[in-house]
């Protein structure tokens, strides 16, 4: 069992989310980096579906009432084991009663704790993923819970590190134009791409919310509800692009010019208030990994 | 339409109904397509690359045929106590009384024809034309049990949301159950009928 002395701003529990209910409104929800859950959980020598704690700012302060092994991923914040320096993006191993406390991140927004095994909760409409907007899944962690441990680590802890390279700089979003071009100005695509985009305050786990010259826009009456996916961009009556992702509307009404690459979609969720984005068009790309590890949910397969 | 990579947004190019398409699309179940989602025009269409190329797809929906189904679609009752706050509002938009928008709305059958914003969050289409009027200013929560109009469509809320539809009636029905086996009291495609009770 792990115990939750802290919980910080917010954690909660993320796999890698509910799919094939669409139909009933809800969100794929999981992991808002989806490739730092699944890290962390390969880390430790889990399946990438194995649910983690995802710790918005840093904060949490959790004791390993049992010898476990765990992995961080996702925001580098400074984090001690019983006041020994834990490093990012490697497998550590606890002794029984030892306390991991995480300090505020000065970069990203959240660390995925990856425990061998997986957190356990209750399934709810396949995942044990927390959706705050659709009020599904488990409440975020309060101090004085306790979390059991689920059997799905598949191999040895990794151990070593995995490298990561971080942006530095205007981080750059890469995206596939459409699908609704139309009901935007013609040039509404090389306007995107021209200019850079500050992350502003609004942001949640359904997506973030940018700032710059407003875009033109057209006048529709009633735009009909299309159904939207992960890395959605749309473009906001007030001209300003919103980058959906974790906790998307399944419909939304305003018009979608692109759709992020997975792993961009990853780092849009990660990426703090002020920092500038450019969106840029994709090169053409093969399968990835991000969708692999999803269709198996999918309500055609055969 | 591309939706990224791995998806299509796909409208009938002949205008039928998105939930005539979805049906369809799930029976004929094309290789390689493993989700669909239905929006109020277009049906979402997700698929695996290893299977099938987005091209081959674009053009063998481009050639898909929509065909009508028999299947008999559940009918659903829901409860309505006409009371809301808009009604007032909405009977002067319409130029009736707000005994007659009552009567109106419990006078139709409606069909659920999409579902997105929050779970079990069903609208419906088949709203008497009368009583279709424009959105209203938004209210930080509507509550769960909200029976509310806006333009075209009739909705039933399942939980308080933000909204900017009008609120007419209220019901007692549970919406949503997200442990019940069917966990939708109103499910894409249902029939819907609403019946007036007294509070």
């Amino acid at each position: 069992m792990i115990e939750i002395i802290e919980p910080g701003q917010q954690t909660t529990i993320q796999d890698l989310g509910r799919h094939g209910w669409s139909q009933y409104g809800v969100s794929p929800s999981g992991a808002a980096d989806s490739g730092s859950s699944r890290l962390a959980n390969r880390l430790v020598g889990n399946a990438e579906s194995a649910a983690t704690l995802e710790i918005l700012m840093g904060g949490l302060v959790a004791r390993f009432e049992d010898a476990v092994t765990f992995a961080l991923a996702g925001a580098r914040c400074p984090a001690t084991l019983d006041g020994r320096p834990v490093d990012l993006n490697s497998a550590t191993t606890a002794q029984a009663g030892q306390v991991l406390r995480l300090g505020t991140p000065s970069y990203r927004l959240r660390t995925y704790l990856g425990v061998r095994g997986g957190i356990d909760a209750p399934v709810t409409l396949g995942s044990r993923s927390t959706d705050l907007r659709g009020a599904l899944g488990p409440e975020p962690l309060v101090a004085g819970q306790r979390l059991g441990l689920t059997d799905l680590a598949v191999t040895e802890p990794a151990g070593n590190v995995a490298p990561r390279t971080l942006p530095t700089g205007v981080i750059k979003l890469r995206f596939h134009p459409g699908p609704r071009i139309e009901r935007l100005p013609a040039d509404t695509v090389s306007r995107l791409c021209a200019t850079s985009y500050t992350v502003s305050h609004v942001q949640n786990r359904a997506g973030t919310w940018l700032e710059g010259p407003a875009l033109p826009t057209m006048e529709h009456d009633d735009l009909p509800p299309d159904p939207i996916v992960r890395g959605a961009i749309q473009i906001h009556d007030n001209g300003q692009p919103i980058v959906f992702f974790a906790e998307h509307p399944v419909t939304a009404s305003y018009p979608v010019v692109g759709v992020l690459l997975a792993e961009d979609a990853d780092e849009i969720a990660q990426t703090v208030p002020g920092r500038e984005v450019r969106f840029v068009i994709a090169a053409e790309q093969g399968l990835d990994a991000h969708d692999e590890a999803h269709r198996s949910w999918g309500m055609l397969t055969t | 339409m591309d939706c990224g990579p791995h998806a299509l947004l796909v409208e009938d190019p002949e205008g039928a109904d998105a939930l005539d398409l979805y049906r369809s699309l799930l029976r004929a179940r094309p290789v390689g397509v493993y989700d669909l989602v239905a929006g109020a025009h277009a049906v979402l269409v997700r698929f695996d690359p290893a299977r099938v190329e987005g091209k081959a797809l674009t053009e063998l929906l481009a050639q898909f045929r929509v065909e009508a189904d028999n299947e008999p679609r559940p009918l659903v009752e829901v409860p309505v106590v006409y009371d809301g706050p808009d009604l007032a509002a909405v009977a002067a938009a319409a130029g009736l009384t707000e005994r007659e928008v009552a009567e109106r709305h419990a006078a139709g059958t409606y069909t659920v024809s999409f579902v997105g914003r929050a779970p079990g969050l069903a609208t419906m289409t088949g709203l008497d034309q009368a009583l279709h009027v424009d959105r209203r200013a938004e209210r930080a929560a509507i509550p769960a049990g909200s029976i509310t109009i806006n333009r075209g469509y009739t909705s039933a809320y399942p939980a308080a949301l933000a909204s900017r539809a009008h609120v007419i009636g209220r019901t007692d029905l549970v919406l949503w159950e997200p442990a019940a086996t069917d966990p939708m009291a109103l499910p894409l495609g249902a029939s819907v009928r609403f019946v007036e009770v007294s509070p």
